[in-house]
Parts: structure tokens; sequence; C-alpha cells
């Protein structure tokens, strides 16, 4: 387990001989403001209540508790990052896979090969999404799942370049 | 079975977190992509090891039998009452 440390970042489960990795993109980082902000705001909830509160001898009590729900709203702020950090879209030089996890054990993958590539474009939409430069990218293809939809990725032009060279 | 009370709330409180850290810890090494995922779940595994560390602290600080004592009472009272 510790040497997965010290793989390249640029090689995944799966990949085929031969085949490079251009980019790995995951969603801009401001998809996981919202949750984020939220965890932070409930976190601070029994800061706020104390001060309200007489607990006399049962302080030590208060604290266990509000430890242990710290606990768990720190487990609930890594899944967060664990569903963002898994949900990718990796572009090789032959391939583009698309991983989305969906919860604990639970995930779907497409991936379509570069050649069948017909058509790829970008939406970018309102003043936050031009500001911080994130989008939609939309790839059609001749296969049976003729249309993919990525969603606010960071920098979708540069990917758009990297998809069609 | 009174008395079992505090062990068997600390045994739920750590069954449900032990679950969470080994499913994300899991999903990081196994399905993650490059380098970031696996400094996340180690950079997890320390922080949730830590947390451990600090809800059991809390724990042992508590006075479990006066709690349980005031519970019985408070439990005799409503059945006085009612």
């Amino acid at each position: 387990m510790p040497f997965a440390l010290f793989i390249s970042s640029n090689t995944f489960k799966g990949q085929l001989p031969g085949e490079t990795t251009l980019l790995v993109a995951r969603k801009h980082w401001l998809t996981l403001a919202l949750p984020m902000f939220l965890i932070i705001i409930t976190a601070l909830v029994p800061l706020a209540v104390y001060p309200f509160l007489i607990l006399g001898t049962y302080a030590n009590l208060y604290w266990f508790l509000a430890s242990a729900f710290w606990f768990f709203l720190w487990n609930l702020l890594f899944f967060n990052l664990m569903i963002y950090s898994l949900n990718t879209v990796v572009v090789t030089n032959k391939r583009i896979i698309a991983t989305k996890q969906l919860g604990f054990f639970k995930y779907s993958a497409s991936e379509f090969q570069k050649d069948k590539i017909q058509d790829v474009s970008v939406k970018m939409t309102g003043i936050l999404a031009s500001f911080l430069n994130f989008g939609d990218l939309e790839i059609q293809t001749a296969g049976s799942q003729n249309k993919f939809n990525f969603t606010n990725l960071p920098n979708p032009e540069k990917i758009k370049q990297i998809i069609l060279s | 079975m009174l008395n079992q009370i505090p062990f068997i709330l600390l045994l739920i409180i750590f069954g449900v977190n032990l679950w969470y850290v080994f499913a994300i810890i899991y999903h990081l090494i196994r399905f993650g992509i490059g380098a970031k995922p696996k400094i996340l779940a180690l950079l997890f595994f320390i922080s949730s090891s830590i947390f451990f560390l600090v809800v059991f602290t809390m724990f042992n600080l508590v006075d479990w039998q006066d709690i349980l004592d005031k519970l019985v009472d408070f439990v005799n009272l409503l059945k006085v009452n009612f």
C-alpha cells in the first residue's frame, strides 16, 4: 500500500499498452464550495449554542457529544472530497474515460474512442462561469450512446483542444 | 444492563465512524487516479486517528455513573407522576 503514493499522477487502472494519459480533469473546485460551507456552518453550532447553556456537571458530556458530532462531520467532509476526487475525466491518446462516483461502492464509468468523436462543444453560462473559467463539455460520437455531457469542468476550452489534438 | 449504555454508545459511535473511515480510505486508494487521492487518504487516516483519540479521551472524562443515576431518578419520577 505505501508504494501507491509514488505512482505517477498520469497512470490509472485499466490503462492499455502504449496508452499515454494526456489529461486528468476533475470538476471545478466551486462544486465543493456549497457542501463545505454547509458542513463548516453546522460544525459551528455546538460552539454557538454553548454560551447559552447551563451545563454544570454535564459540561464533559456536552463536549463528548460535540466531539463525536465533529468527527461525524469530518467524515462527511472527506466523503464529499472523495466524491469530488473520484469523479474524473481522463483523456488519453486513444480514448476518453469518464468515471462518476455516486456513493460508497456505487460508480459508473463510460469510455469512448477518440477516433469516433465527431464534435466537441463548450458551454459556459453566467458571470461566475466566465470569471472562474468553468463550463460544460458536450462530446458527440458515432457510437450507440452518441452524446456525452461533462458538467462544471475547469478550463473547458483547453480540455477541448486536448481532446481534438 | 444500565451500566453498559455508555459502552454501547461508544461502540455505536466508533462503529459508524470506523465504517466511514474504512470506506473512504478504500475508495481513495483503490479508485483514485494520480497521487492526490492517495495523499488525501493519508491525511484522512491521520486526522481520523486523532479524532478517535479525542473522542475516546472525552468519553473517559464523563462521569457516566452520575448521569446514569440521574437518569434512573428521572425515570422513577416519571413513573410516580404518571
